[in-house]
C-alpha cells in the first residue's frame, strides 16, 4: 500500500490491556492547570521503570470543569488496578496535592473506584472535611493557600496501552517534523495520550538484552547506526526512525489515533524529503492482546 | 398520575402516611379510595377525605390538593414523584429516602425530619425543626436535598447529619444548632444562636451579618474552591442573586465549645 511517497508496511502494532482512569484538575488559571497536569504526568512514559504511563489528553475550558476554572484532563495507564491506584495516589499527592490553587475531580465514574481523596485527606491531619454534592463526595484538605478539594474516588475502566507506528525517513530533520504532524493530529482524538516526550519515542525496544537483568534493550533492527551491523529492517536509503506510542481508553481510540496519525505523517511539506515507510512495532502477535494492522487502518 | 382533591377540611389532622406514590402507581381509584388514613385518633378510608382521579399512564406521580391539616405527605418515599397545590402540615418528607416532593406553598413543623434522600422543594414558607432530628433520636436528616424559597423557623438543621438543606429566606433562632454534618445555606438573616454546639458541617449564611456566638473563632477570608461547586449546586434554589456572595468568605470555626470542627461561613 502507498500512502502519497509513502509505503505503508504490511505489518501491525501489538498492544496490550491496561487499566486506565481520568481525571480533571483545576486551578485559578490555565498556565496553573497546565503546570500542574504536565508535573503529575512527568516522568510517565513507560511502565517498565515509571510504574504509569501518563499524559495531558486535553485542555478544558473554565465551562467544562466541575469548579468553572480551567483545566486540563489527565489520563493515567498502569498494569493492574493496584499499580493505577498507587501511581494515582502518588501523582495527585505530589504533584496537584502540592501545586498553587489547583484542584481535583473524578473525570470517569465507570468500574470499581479507585481511592483518592479519602487517601490524600490524612494530609489533612484531623482538619479535613468531607463533603457531599450532588451526589459526589469531595474532600477539603487545609493547605498554605486555603484548601485543596479533591474528589473521594475516581472511575477506572479496562484500556489498550502500547499501539504505536514506526515513521522511517531519510533524514532526521524530516522525520521529526513528520512524528510532530502526527502527533498534533493524534492529540486531537479524544481518549488517547502519547506519553513519551512530545509525544515521540527515538528508543524503541526489543525484548531482552544480553545483559543479565536487562528486560528490553534498543530494538537494533531499526537502528540506522547498525545498518551492515546487525540484521536490519531498514532500506538503505533510510537515516532515521522515531517512534509514535498511543494508549487510549479503548480500542477505537486508538485505532482512530493511529490512523490520524499516519496520514499526518505522510502528507509532507513543501521541501520536505518524504517518508520513506510506515511500519510498527510487535512481537509476532504472541504477546499483546490487540493487533492494529496498519494497512486495515488507513482502509 | 393520581390526583387527590380534598372532599372539604378535615376534621382534625390527618396523616397521609403510607399514601405513596410508589405504592398507588398500579391501582384502581376505588382500591386508592379505600385505604385505611389516620385522622385525629381514627383510621377511615381515604376516600371519606378525598375525591381520587386518575389520568394520563401509570407513572409513579401524586398530586395533592393541600390542606395544612395534612400531616406526613411524602414520609417514607423513596421513589416518584409527588405535587402538592397548596400547603400541607407537619412532618413532610419525614424519613422519605428518594423521589421528589414540590409544594407550592407552605409546610408546618418538621420538614424533612429523619430524611435519608430524594429532594423537597418548598416554594413558601417552613416551620420550625427543618432537616432535624426525630423526638428521641440523635441524629436528623442523613441525606438529600431541600429548598426552600421562603423562610424557615427555628432550630433549622438541629443534628444534622448529612445533605444539603438551602433556605432561600431567613431562618429563626439555633440555626444548624448541635449540627453533626452537611450543609445548610441561608440567604437571609439569621436568628441568635446560629450553630451552637455543632461539631461539623457547614453553614453558609449570605446576609453577611449573622449573630456568631462567641465560642467561634474567625479564621480569616477565602477563596474556597468548595464554594464555586456548592455554587453550581444551588442554581435553582432561589438564590442566584447572592451566588456572587459565595466568592469570598469569612470563615468562623466552631462551635469551640464541642471540638470546632464546623464553621459559619459568611458572605463578605
Amino acid at each position: 500500500m502507498i500512502l502519497g511517497d509513502t509505503e505503508i508496511e504490511d505489518t501491525f502494532a501489538e498492544a496490550f490491556g491496561m487499566r486506565a482512569t481520568r481525571v480533571l484538575v483545576t486551578a485559578d488559571t490555565a498556565r496553573w492547570a497546565r503546570i500542574a497536569g504536565e508535573t503529575a504526568t512527568g516522568f510517565a512514559t513507560s511502565v517498565i521503570a515509571c510504574g504509569a504511563e501518563a499524559g495531558i489528553e486535553r485542555e478544558l475550558g473554565a465551562d467544562e470543569t466541575p469548579d468553572g476554572r480551567p483545566g486540563v484532563a489527565l489520563l493515567f495507564f498502569a498494569v493492574s488496578r493496584d499499580a493505577l491506584a498507587k501511581a494515582l495516589r502518588d501523582r495527585v499527592g505530589q504533584c496537584v496535592l502540592t501545586c498553587p490553587g489547583a484542584a481535583c475531580y473524578a473525570g470517569l465514574d465507570e468500574g470499581e473506584p479507585l481511592p483518592l481523596g479519602r487517601t490524600l485527606c490524612y494530609f489533612g491531619d484531623g482538619h479535613q472535611r468531607a463533603k457531599r454534592l450532588d451526589g459526589r463526595r469531595f474532600w477539603r484538605i487545609p493547605v498554605m493557600d486555603g484548601e485543596f478539594l479533591c474528589e473521594d474516588t475516581v472511575g477506572q475502566r479496562k484500556a489498550v496501552g502500547g499501539g504505536n507506528f514506526l515513521i522511517l525517513g531519510v533524514e532526521g530533520r524530516s522525520v521529526l517534523a513528520a512524528a510532530e504532524r502526527a502527533v498534533d493530529a493524534m492529540r486531537a482524538v479524544p481518549g488517547v495520550i502519547m506519553p513519551f516526550p512530545g509525544g515521540i519515542v527515538r528508543s524503541g525496544s526489543k525484548i531482552g538484552s544480553r545483559y543479565k537483568g536487562l528486560v528490553a534493550s534498543t530494538n537494533d533492527a531499526y537502528c540506522p547506526t547498525l545498518k551492515g551491523v546487525v540484521a536490519t529492517a531498514l532500506p538503505d536509503e533510510v537515516d532515521a526512525v522515531l517512534e509514535i506510542v498511543v494508549d487510549g481508553l479503548d480500542e477505537a481510540a486508538v485505532r482512530a489515533a493511529m490512523a490520524a496519525g499516519i496520514r499526518a505523517a505522510c502528507a509532507r511539506a513543501p521541501g520536505e524529503a518524504p517518508v520513506v515507510r510506515i511500519s510498527a512495532g510487535n512481537y509476532g502477535g504472541k504477546l499483546g492482546a490487540f493487533q492494529f494492522h496498519l494497512r486495515e487502518l488507513l482502509r | 398520575m393520581i390526583r387527590l382533591e380534598p372532599n372539604g377540611i378535615p376534621p382534625a389532622r390527618l396523616s397521609l402516611e403510607g399514601i405513596l406514590p410508589e405504592w398507588l402507581g398500579g391501582m384502581a381509584p376505588a382500591d386508592i379510595a379505600a385505604l385505611p388514613v389516620r385522622c385525629g385518633a381514627r383510621s377511615l378510608p381515604l376516600g371519606e377525605f378525598f375525591s381520587v382521579a386518575r389520568s394520563g399512564a401509570a407513572e409513579e406521580a401524586l398530586v395533592i390538593v393541600g390542606d395544612a391539616r395534612l400531616d406526613d405527605v411524602a414520609a417514607g418515599m423513596t421513589r416518584g414523584e409527588i405535587l402538592v397545590e397548596g400547603n400541607v402540615g407537619a412532618s413532610l418528607g419525614r424519613g422519605m429516602a428518594g423521589g421528589r416532593v414540590t409544594v407550592s406553598g407552605s409546610a408546618e413543623w418538621g420538614v424533612a425530619s429523619a430524611m435519608r434522600g430524594g429532594e423537597i422543594i418548598v416554594r413558601g414558607n417552613v416551620g420550625d425543626q427543618l432537616g432535624a432530628a426525630l423526638p428521641g433520636e440523635q441524629v436528623g436528616m442523613s441525606g438529600g436535598k431541600v429548598v426552600v424559597l421562603g423562610n424557615a423557623g427555628s432550630a433549622a438543621g438541629d443534628r444534622m447529619r448529612r445533605g444539603l438543606v438551602v433556605v432561600a429566606g431567613t431562618a429563626g433562632p439555633f440555626c444548624a444548632a448541635r449540627m453533626r454534618a452537611g450543609t445548610l445555606v441561608v440567604g437571609g438573616a439569621l436568628g441568635a444562636h446560629p450553630g451552637i454546639g455543632m461539631r461539623r458541617g457547614t453553614l453558609v449564611a449570605l446576609d453577611g451579618h449573622p449573630p456568631i456566638p462567641a465560642s467561634f473563632a474567625l479564621s480569616g477570608t477565602h477563596n474556597l474552591v468548595f464554594a464555586r461547586l456548592l455554587a453550581r449546586s444551588l442554581v435553582g434554589c432561589g438564590l442566584e442573586r447572592l451566588l456572587p456572595r459565595l466568592e469570598r468568605l469569612r470563615r468562623w470555626a466552631g462551635d469551640l465549645a464541642v471540638g470546632g470542627k464546623g464553621e459559619i461561613l459568611v458572605a463578605n
